[in-house]
């Protein structure tokens, strides 16, 4: 198989603090892949630094065989880097933590933005119309402003609103956050579906470890910037520790 | 009907000179409000820009044509010296905010500032210094005697700022609201870390609002310059009173800039002759009601909470 997304040895620091100690993992192309940790292990840093948001100290990203991302042997981040808005045209996508969504914007125009790199107008449309099939209720709500939605339905629009590019690799960044247990389940059908028909590749991070892993073909543990875990999700989800750790057995 | 004691007419005399009095300011505090939006911070530089376009399209009118002579060369002359003007001072806001702001981006929010209040002094004197302290006449290229209808008059010139207000006003309004780009803007100015997560280009588009925004800083100062002259200093009040318009409208809201021009204007114009503030101390109006507002309303009048950063 492919591997469509490898982090090799990367280093992420906030000032002193170093939030990414050496991070290396890797995609494979068609696979549902998730990251779990707690509060604070790193896990949203380290999609920040796929897409470019934050430097890397250290290690480098390649996307599809292309170095996109990496450090100098100073540990600044290279010239070369690609800013983020470059590497989403290649085909990147995210929905970023706590959704993201342009709360003053309209539903349709939060869709639109996601689709900012698409000239064709009748494709933006098409692209639009397949979302509101995927998620009707973003059809009814179309007119409103995205701040006044739920926290699901919310959810659902950075959801829609990340594949309107029709991405290779779609980064989703904790969506069962701060969402009631059905409507996480919903998102969770959503996101195995989204899998199988739009032809994308996801990598998943979350805190409900036991959901991410039930969905994923891949895992991977991380605690205060290391991964200290990695195996198929089923494999997982047996393992002593992170049924201690994660699952609360 | 008699209000306040003052005839109808004399009435409608005031709200023409507040309302063009008004879509001066508005032209001016949307460029404020609209790189508040997008990078929370105040171009002090602003008034800057506007005498610098001025320059640019008076010295260009003057080169083009000799505005006594009239005709319908001088008109041609006097649009190309403004949108020259406008291109002038949409180049200069772009390579302010690249030299004296991108760098400063991840400062704490003071530091653009004085970097904005610096470049402000810097350009108003090498202004003085290359143009001269002399304020000069701006003619206009038409006959601007005032056109009568019953006892109220609107001069040829007033009408311009109106009809040029308007359309400015409205197609910024199309733009914003509508078009690809100006969704983007939007997008940009909630969350330029989202934004560019969509493929937006977020220094282009920063360098897109300096540009609009000066560009209409431009256009108001042309239409200053006709009726009081052009002056190193003329962006200096112009611009802190757009600033209060823009304040007052709620900063960052571009229909709140325009509505708080206009009420400015109407403010100012009717306090001179209702309320009988003497005509010198006009200025302190704008001051009282920036004052006012800051303590009724701090968010301005078009925002209807003030949301936190979480």
């Amino acid at each position: 198989m492919t591997k469509i997304l490898e982090i090799n040895n990367i280093h992420v620091s906030y000032g002193n603090i170093e939030a990414l100690k050496g991070v290396s993992l890797s995609v494979n192309e068609g696979e549902i892949v998730s990251l779990i940790g707690a509060n604070g292990a790193g896990k949203s840093t380290l999609l920040k630094a796929i897409v470019g948001l934050e430097p890397l100290k250290g290690g480098s990203i390649k996307y599809a065989g292309e170095e996109i991302l990496s450090a100098t042997g100073s540990g600044k981040a290279s010239k070369k880097n690609l800013r983020p808005d470059v590497i989403m045209t290649k085909g990147i996508s995210m929905a970023p933590e706590g959704r993201g969504i342009f709360a003053e914007m309209t539903v349709l125009e939060n869709l639109e933005m996601g689709a900012f790199i698409i000239r064709d107008k009748n494709l933006i449309n098409r692209n639009i119309e397949e979302k509101y099939e995927m998620f009707p209720i973003l059809r009814d709500r179309r007119k409103q402003l995205a701040g006044s939605l739920s926290g699901g339905e919310q959810q659902m629009l950075s959801i829609a609103r990340a594949l309107m590019s029709k991405p290779k690799l779609l980064l989703l960044d904790e969506p069962a956050l701060g969402l009631a247990p059905i409507i996480i389940q919903n998102i969770f059908d959503i996101v195995v579906k989204i899998s199988k028909e739009e032809n994308v590749t996801i990598f998943l991070v979350e805190q409900n470890a036991k959901m991410a892993l039930s969905i994923s073909n891949k895992g991977y543990v991380l605690e205060t910037g290391k991964i200290i875990l990695e195996n198929d999700s089923d494999k997982l989800l047996s393992d002593p520790k992170v049924k201690a750790a994660y699952l609360g057995e | 009907m008699d209000l306040f004691n003052i005839p109808a007419n004399e009435l409608i005399q005031h709200l023409i000179n507040g309302l063009t009095l008004g879509a001066i300011y508005s032209l001016i505090a949307l460029g404020y409000t609209m790189v508040y939006g997008i990078l929370k911070f105040i171009n002090f530089a602003h008034g800057e820009i506007l005498m610098l376009g001025t320059y640019s399209g008076y010295f260009l009118y003057y080169m083009l044509c000799d505005p006594t002579k009239g005709g319908s060369y001088v008109i041609i002359a006097f649009a190309v010296s403004l949108l020259f003007a406008m291109i002038i001072s949409a180049i200069l806001g772009i390579t302010i905010e690249r030299i004296a702001y991108k760098p400063l981006r991840k400062a704490p929010r003071l530091a653009p500032l004085l970097s904005a209040i610096g470049v402000s002094i810097i350009l108003m004197n090498l202004a003085s210094l290359m143009f001269g302290t002399k304020s000069k006449k701006f003619d206009y290229p038409f006959d601007n005697t005032p056109i009568h209808f019953g006892d109220a008059s609107i001069t040829p010139n007033q009408i311009m700022i109106l009809v040029v207000g308007l359309i400015m006003m409205v197609s910024l309004k199309l733009f914003v609201d509508r078009s690809r780009l100006g969704k983007a803007m939007r997008a940009t100015s909630e969350n330029q870390a989202v934004a560019a997560l969509m493929g937006i280009n977020v220094n282009s588009i920063i360098s897109l609002t300096f540009a609009i925004g000066s560009a209409l800083a431009a256009v108001a100062g042309i239409l200053i310059a006709m009726e009081f002259k052009v002056y190193p200093t003329m962006g200096q009040l112009a611009g802190l009173k757009a600033f209060i318009a823009a304040v007052v409208g709620g900063i960052g809201n571009i229909t709140g800039a325009m509505v708080g021009g206009i009420l400015l204007g109407l403010l100012e114009t009717f306090g001179v002759v209702i309320i009988g503030i003497p005509q010198g101390l006009k200025d302190t109006i704008a001051f009282s009601v920036l004052i006012i507002i800051l303590l009724v309303k701090p968010s301005g009048l078009l925002i209807k909470n003030r949301r936190e950063k979480v």
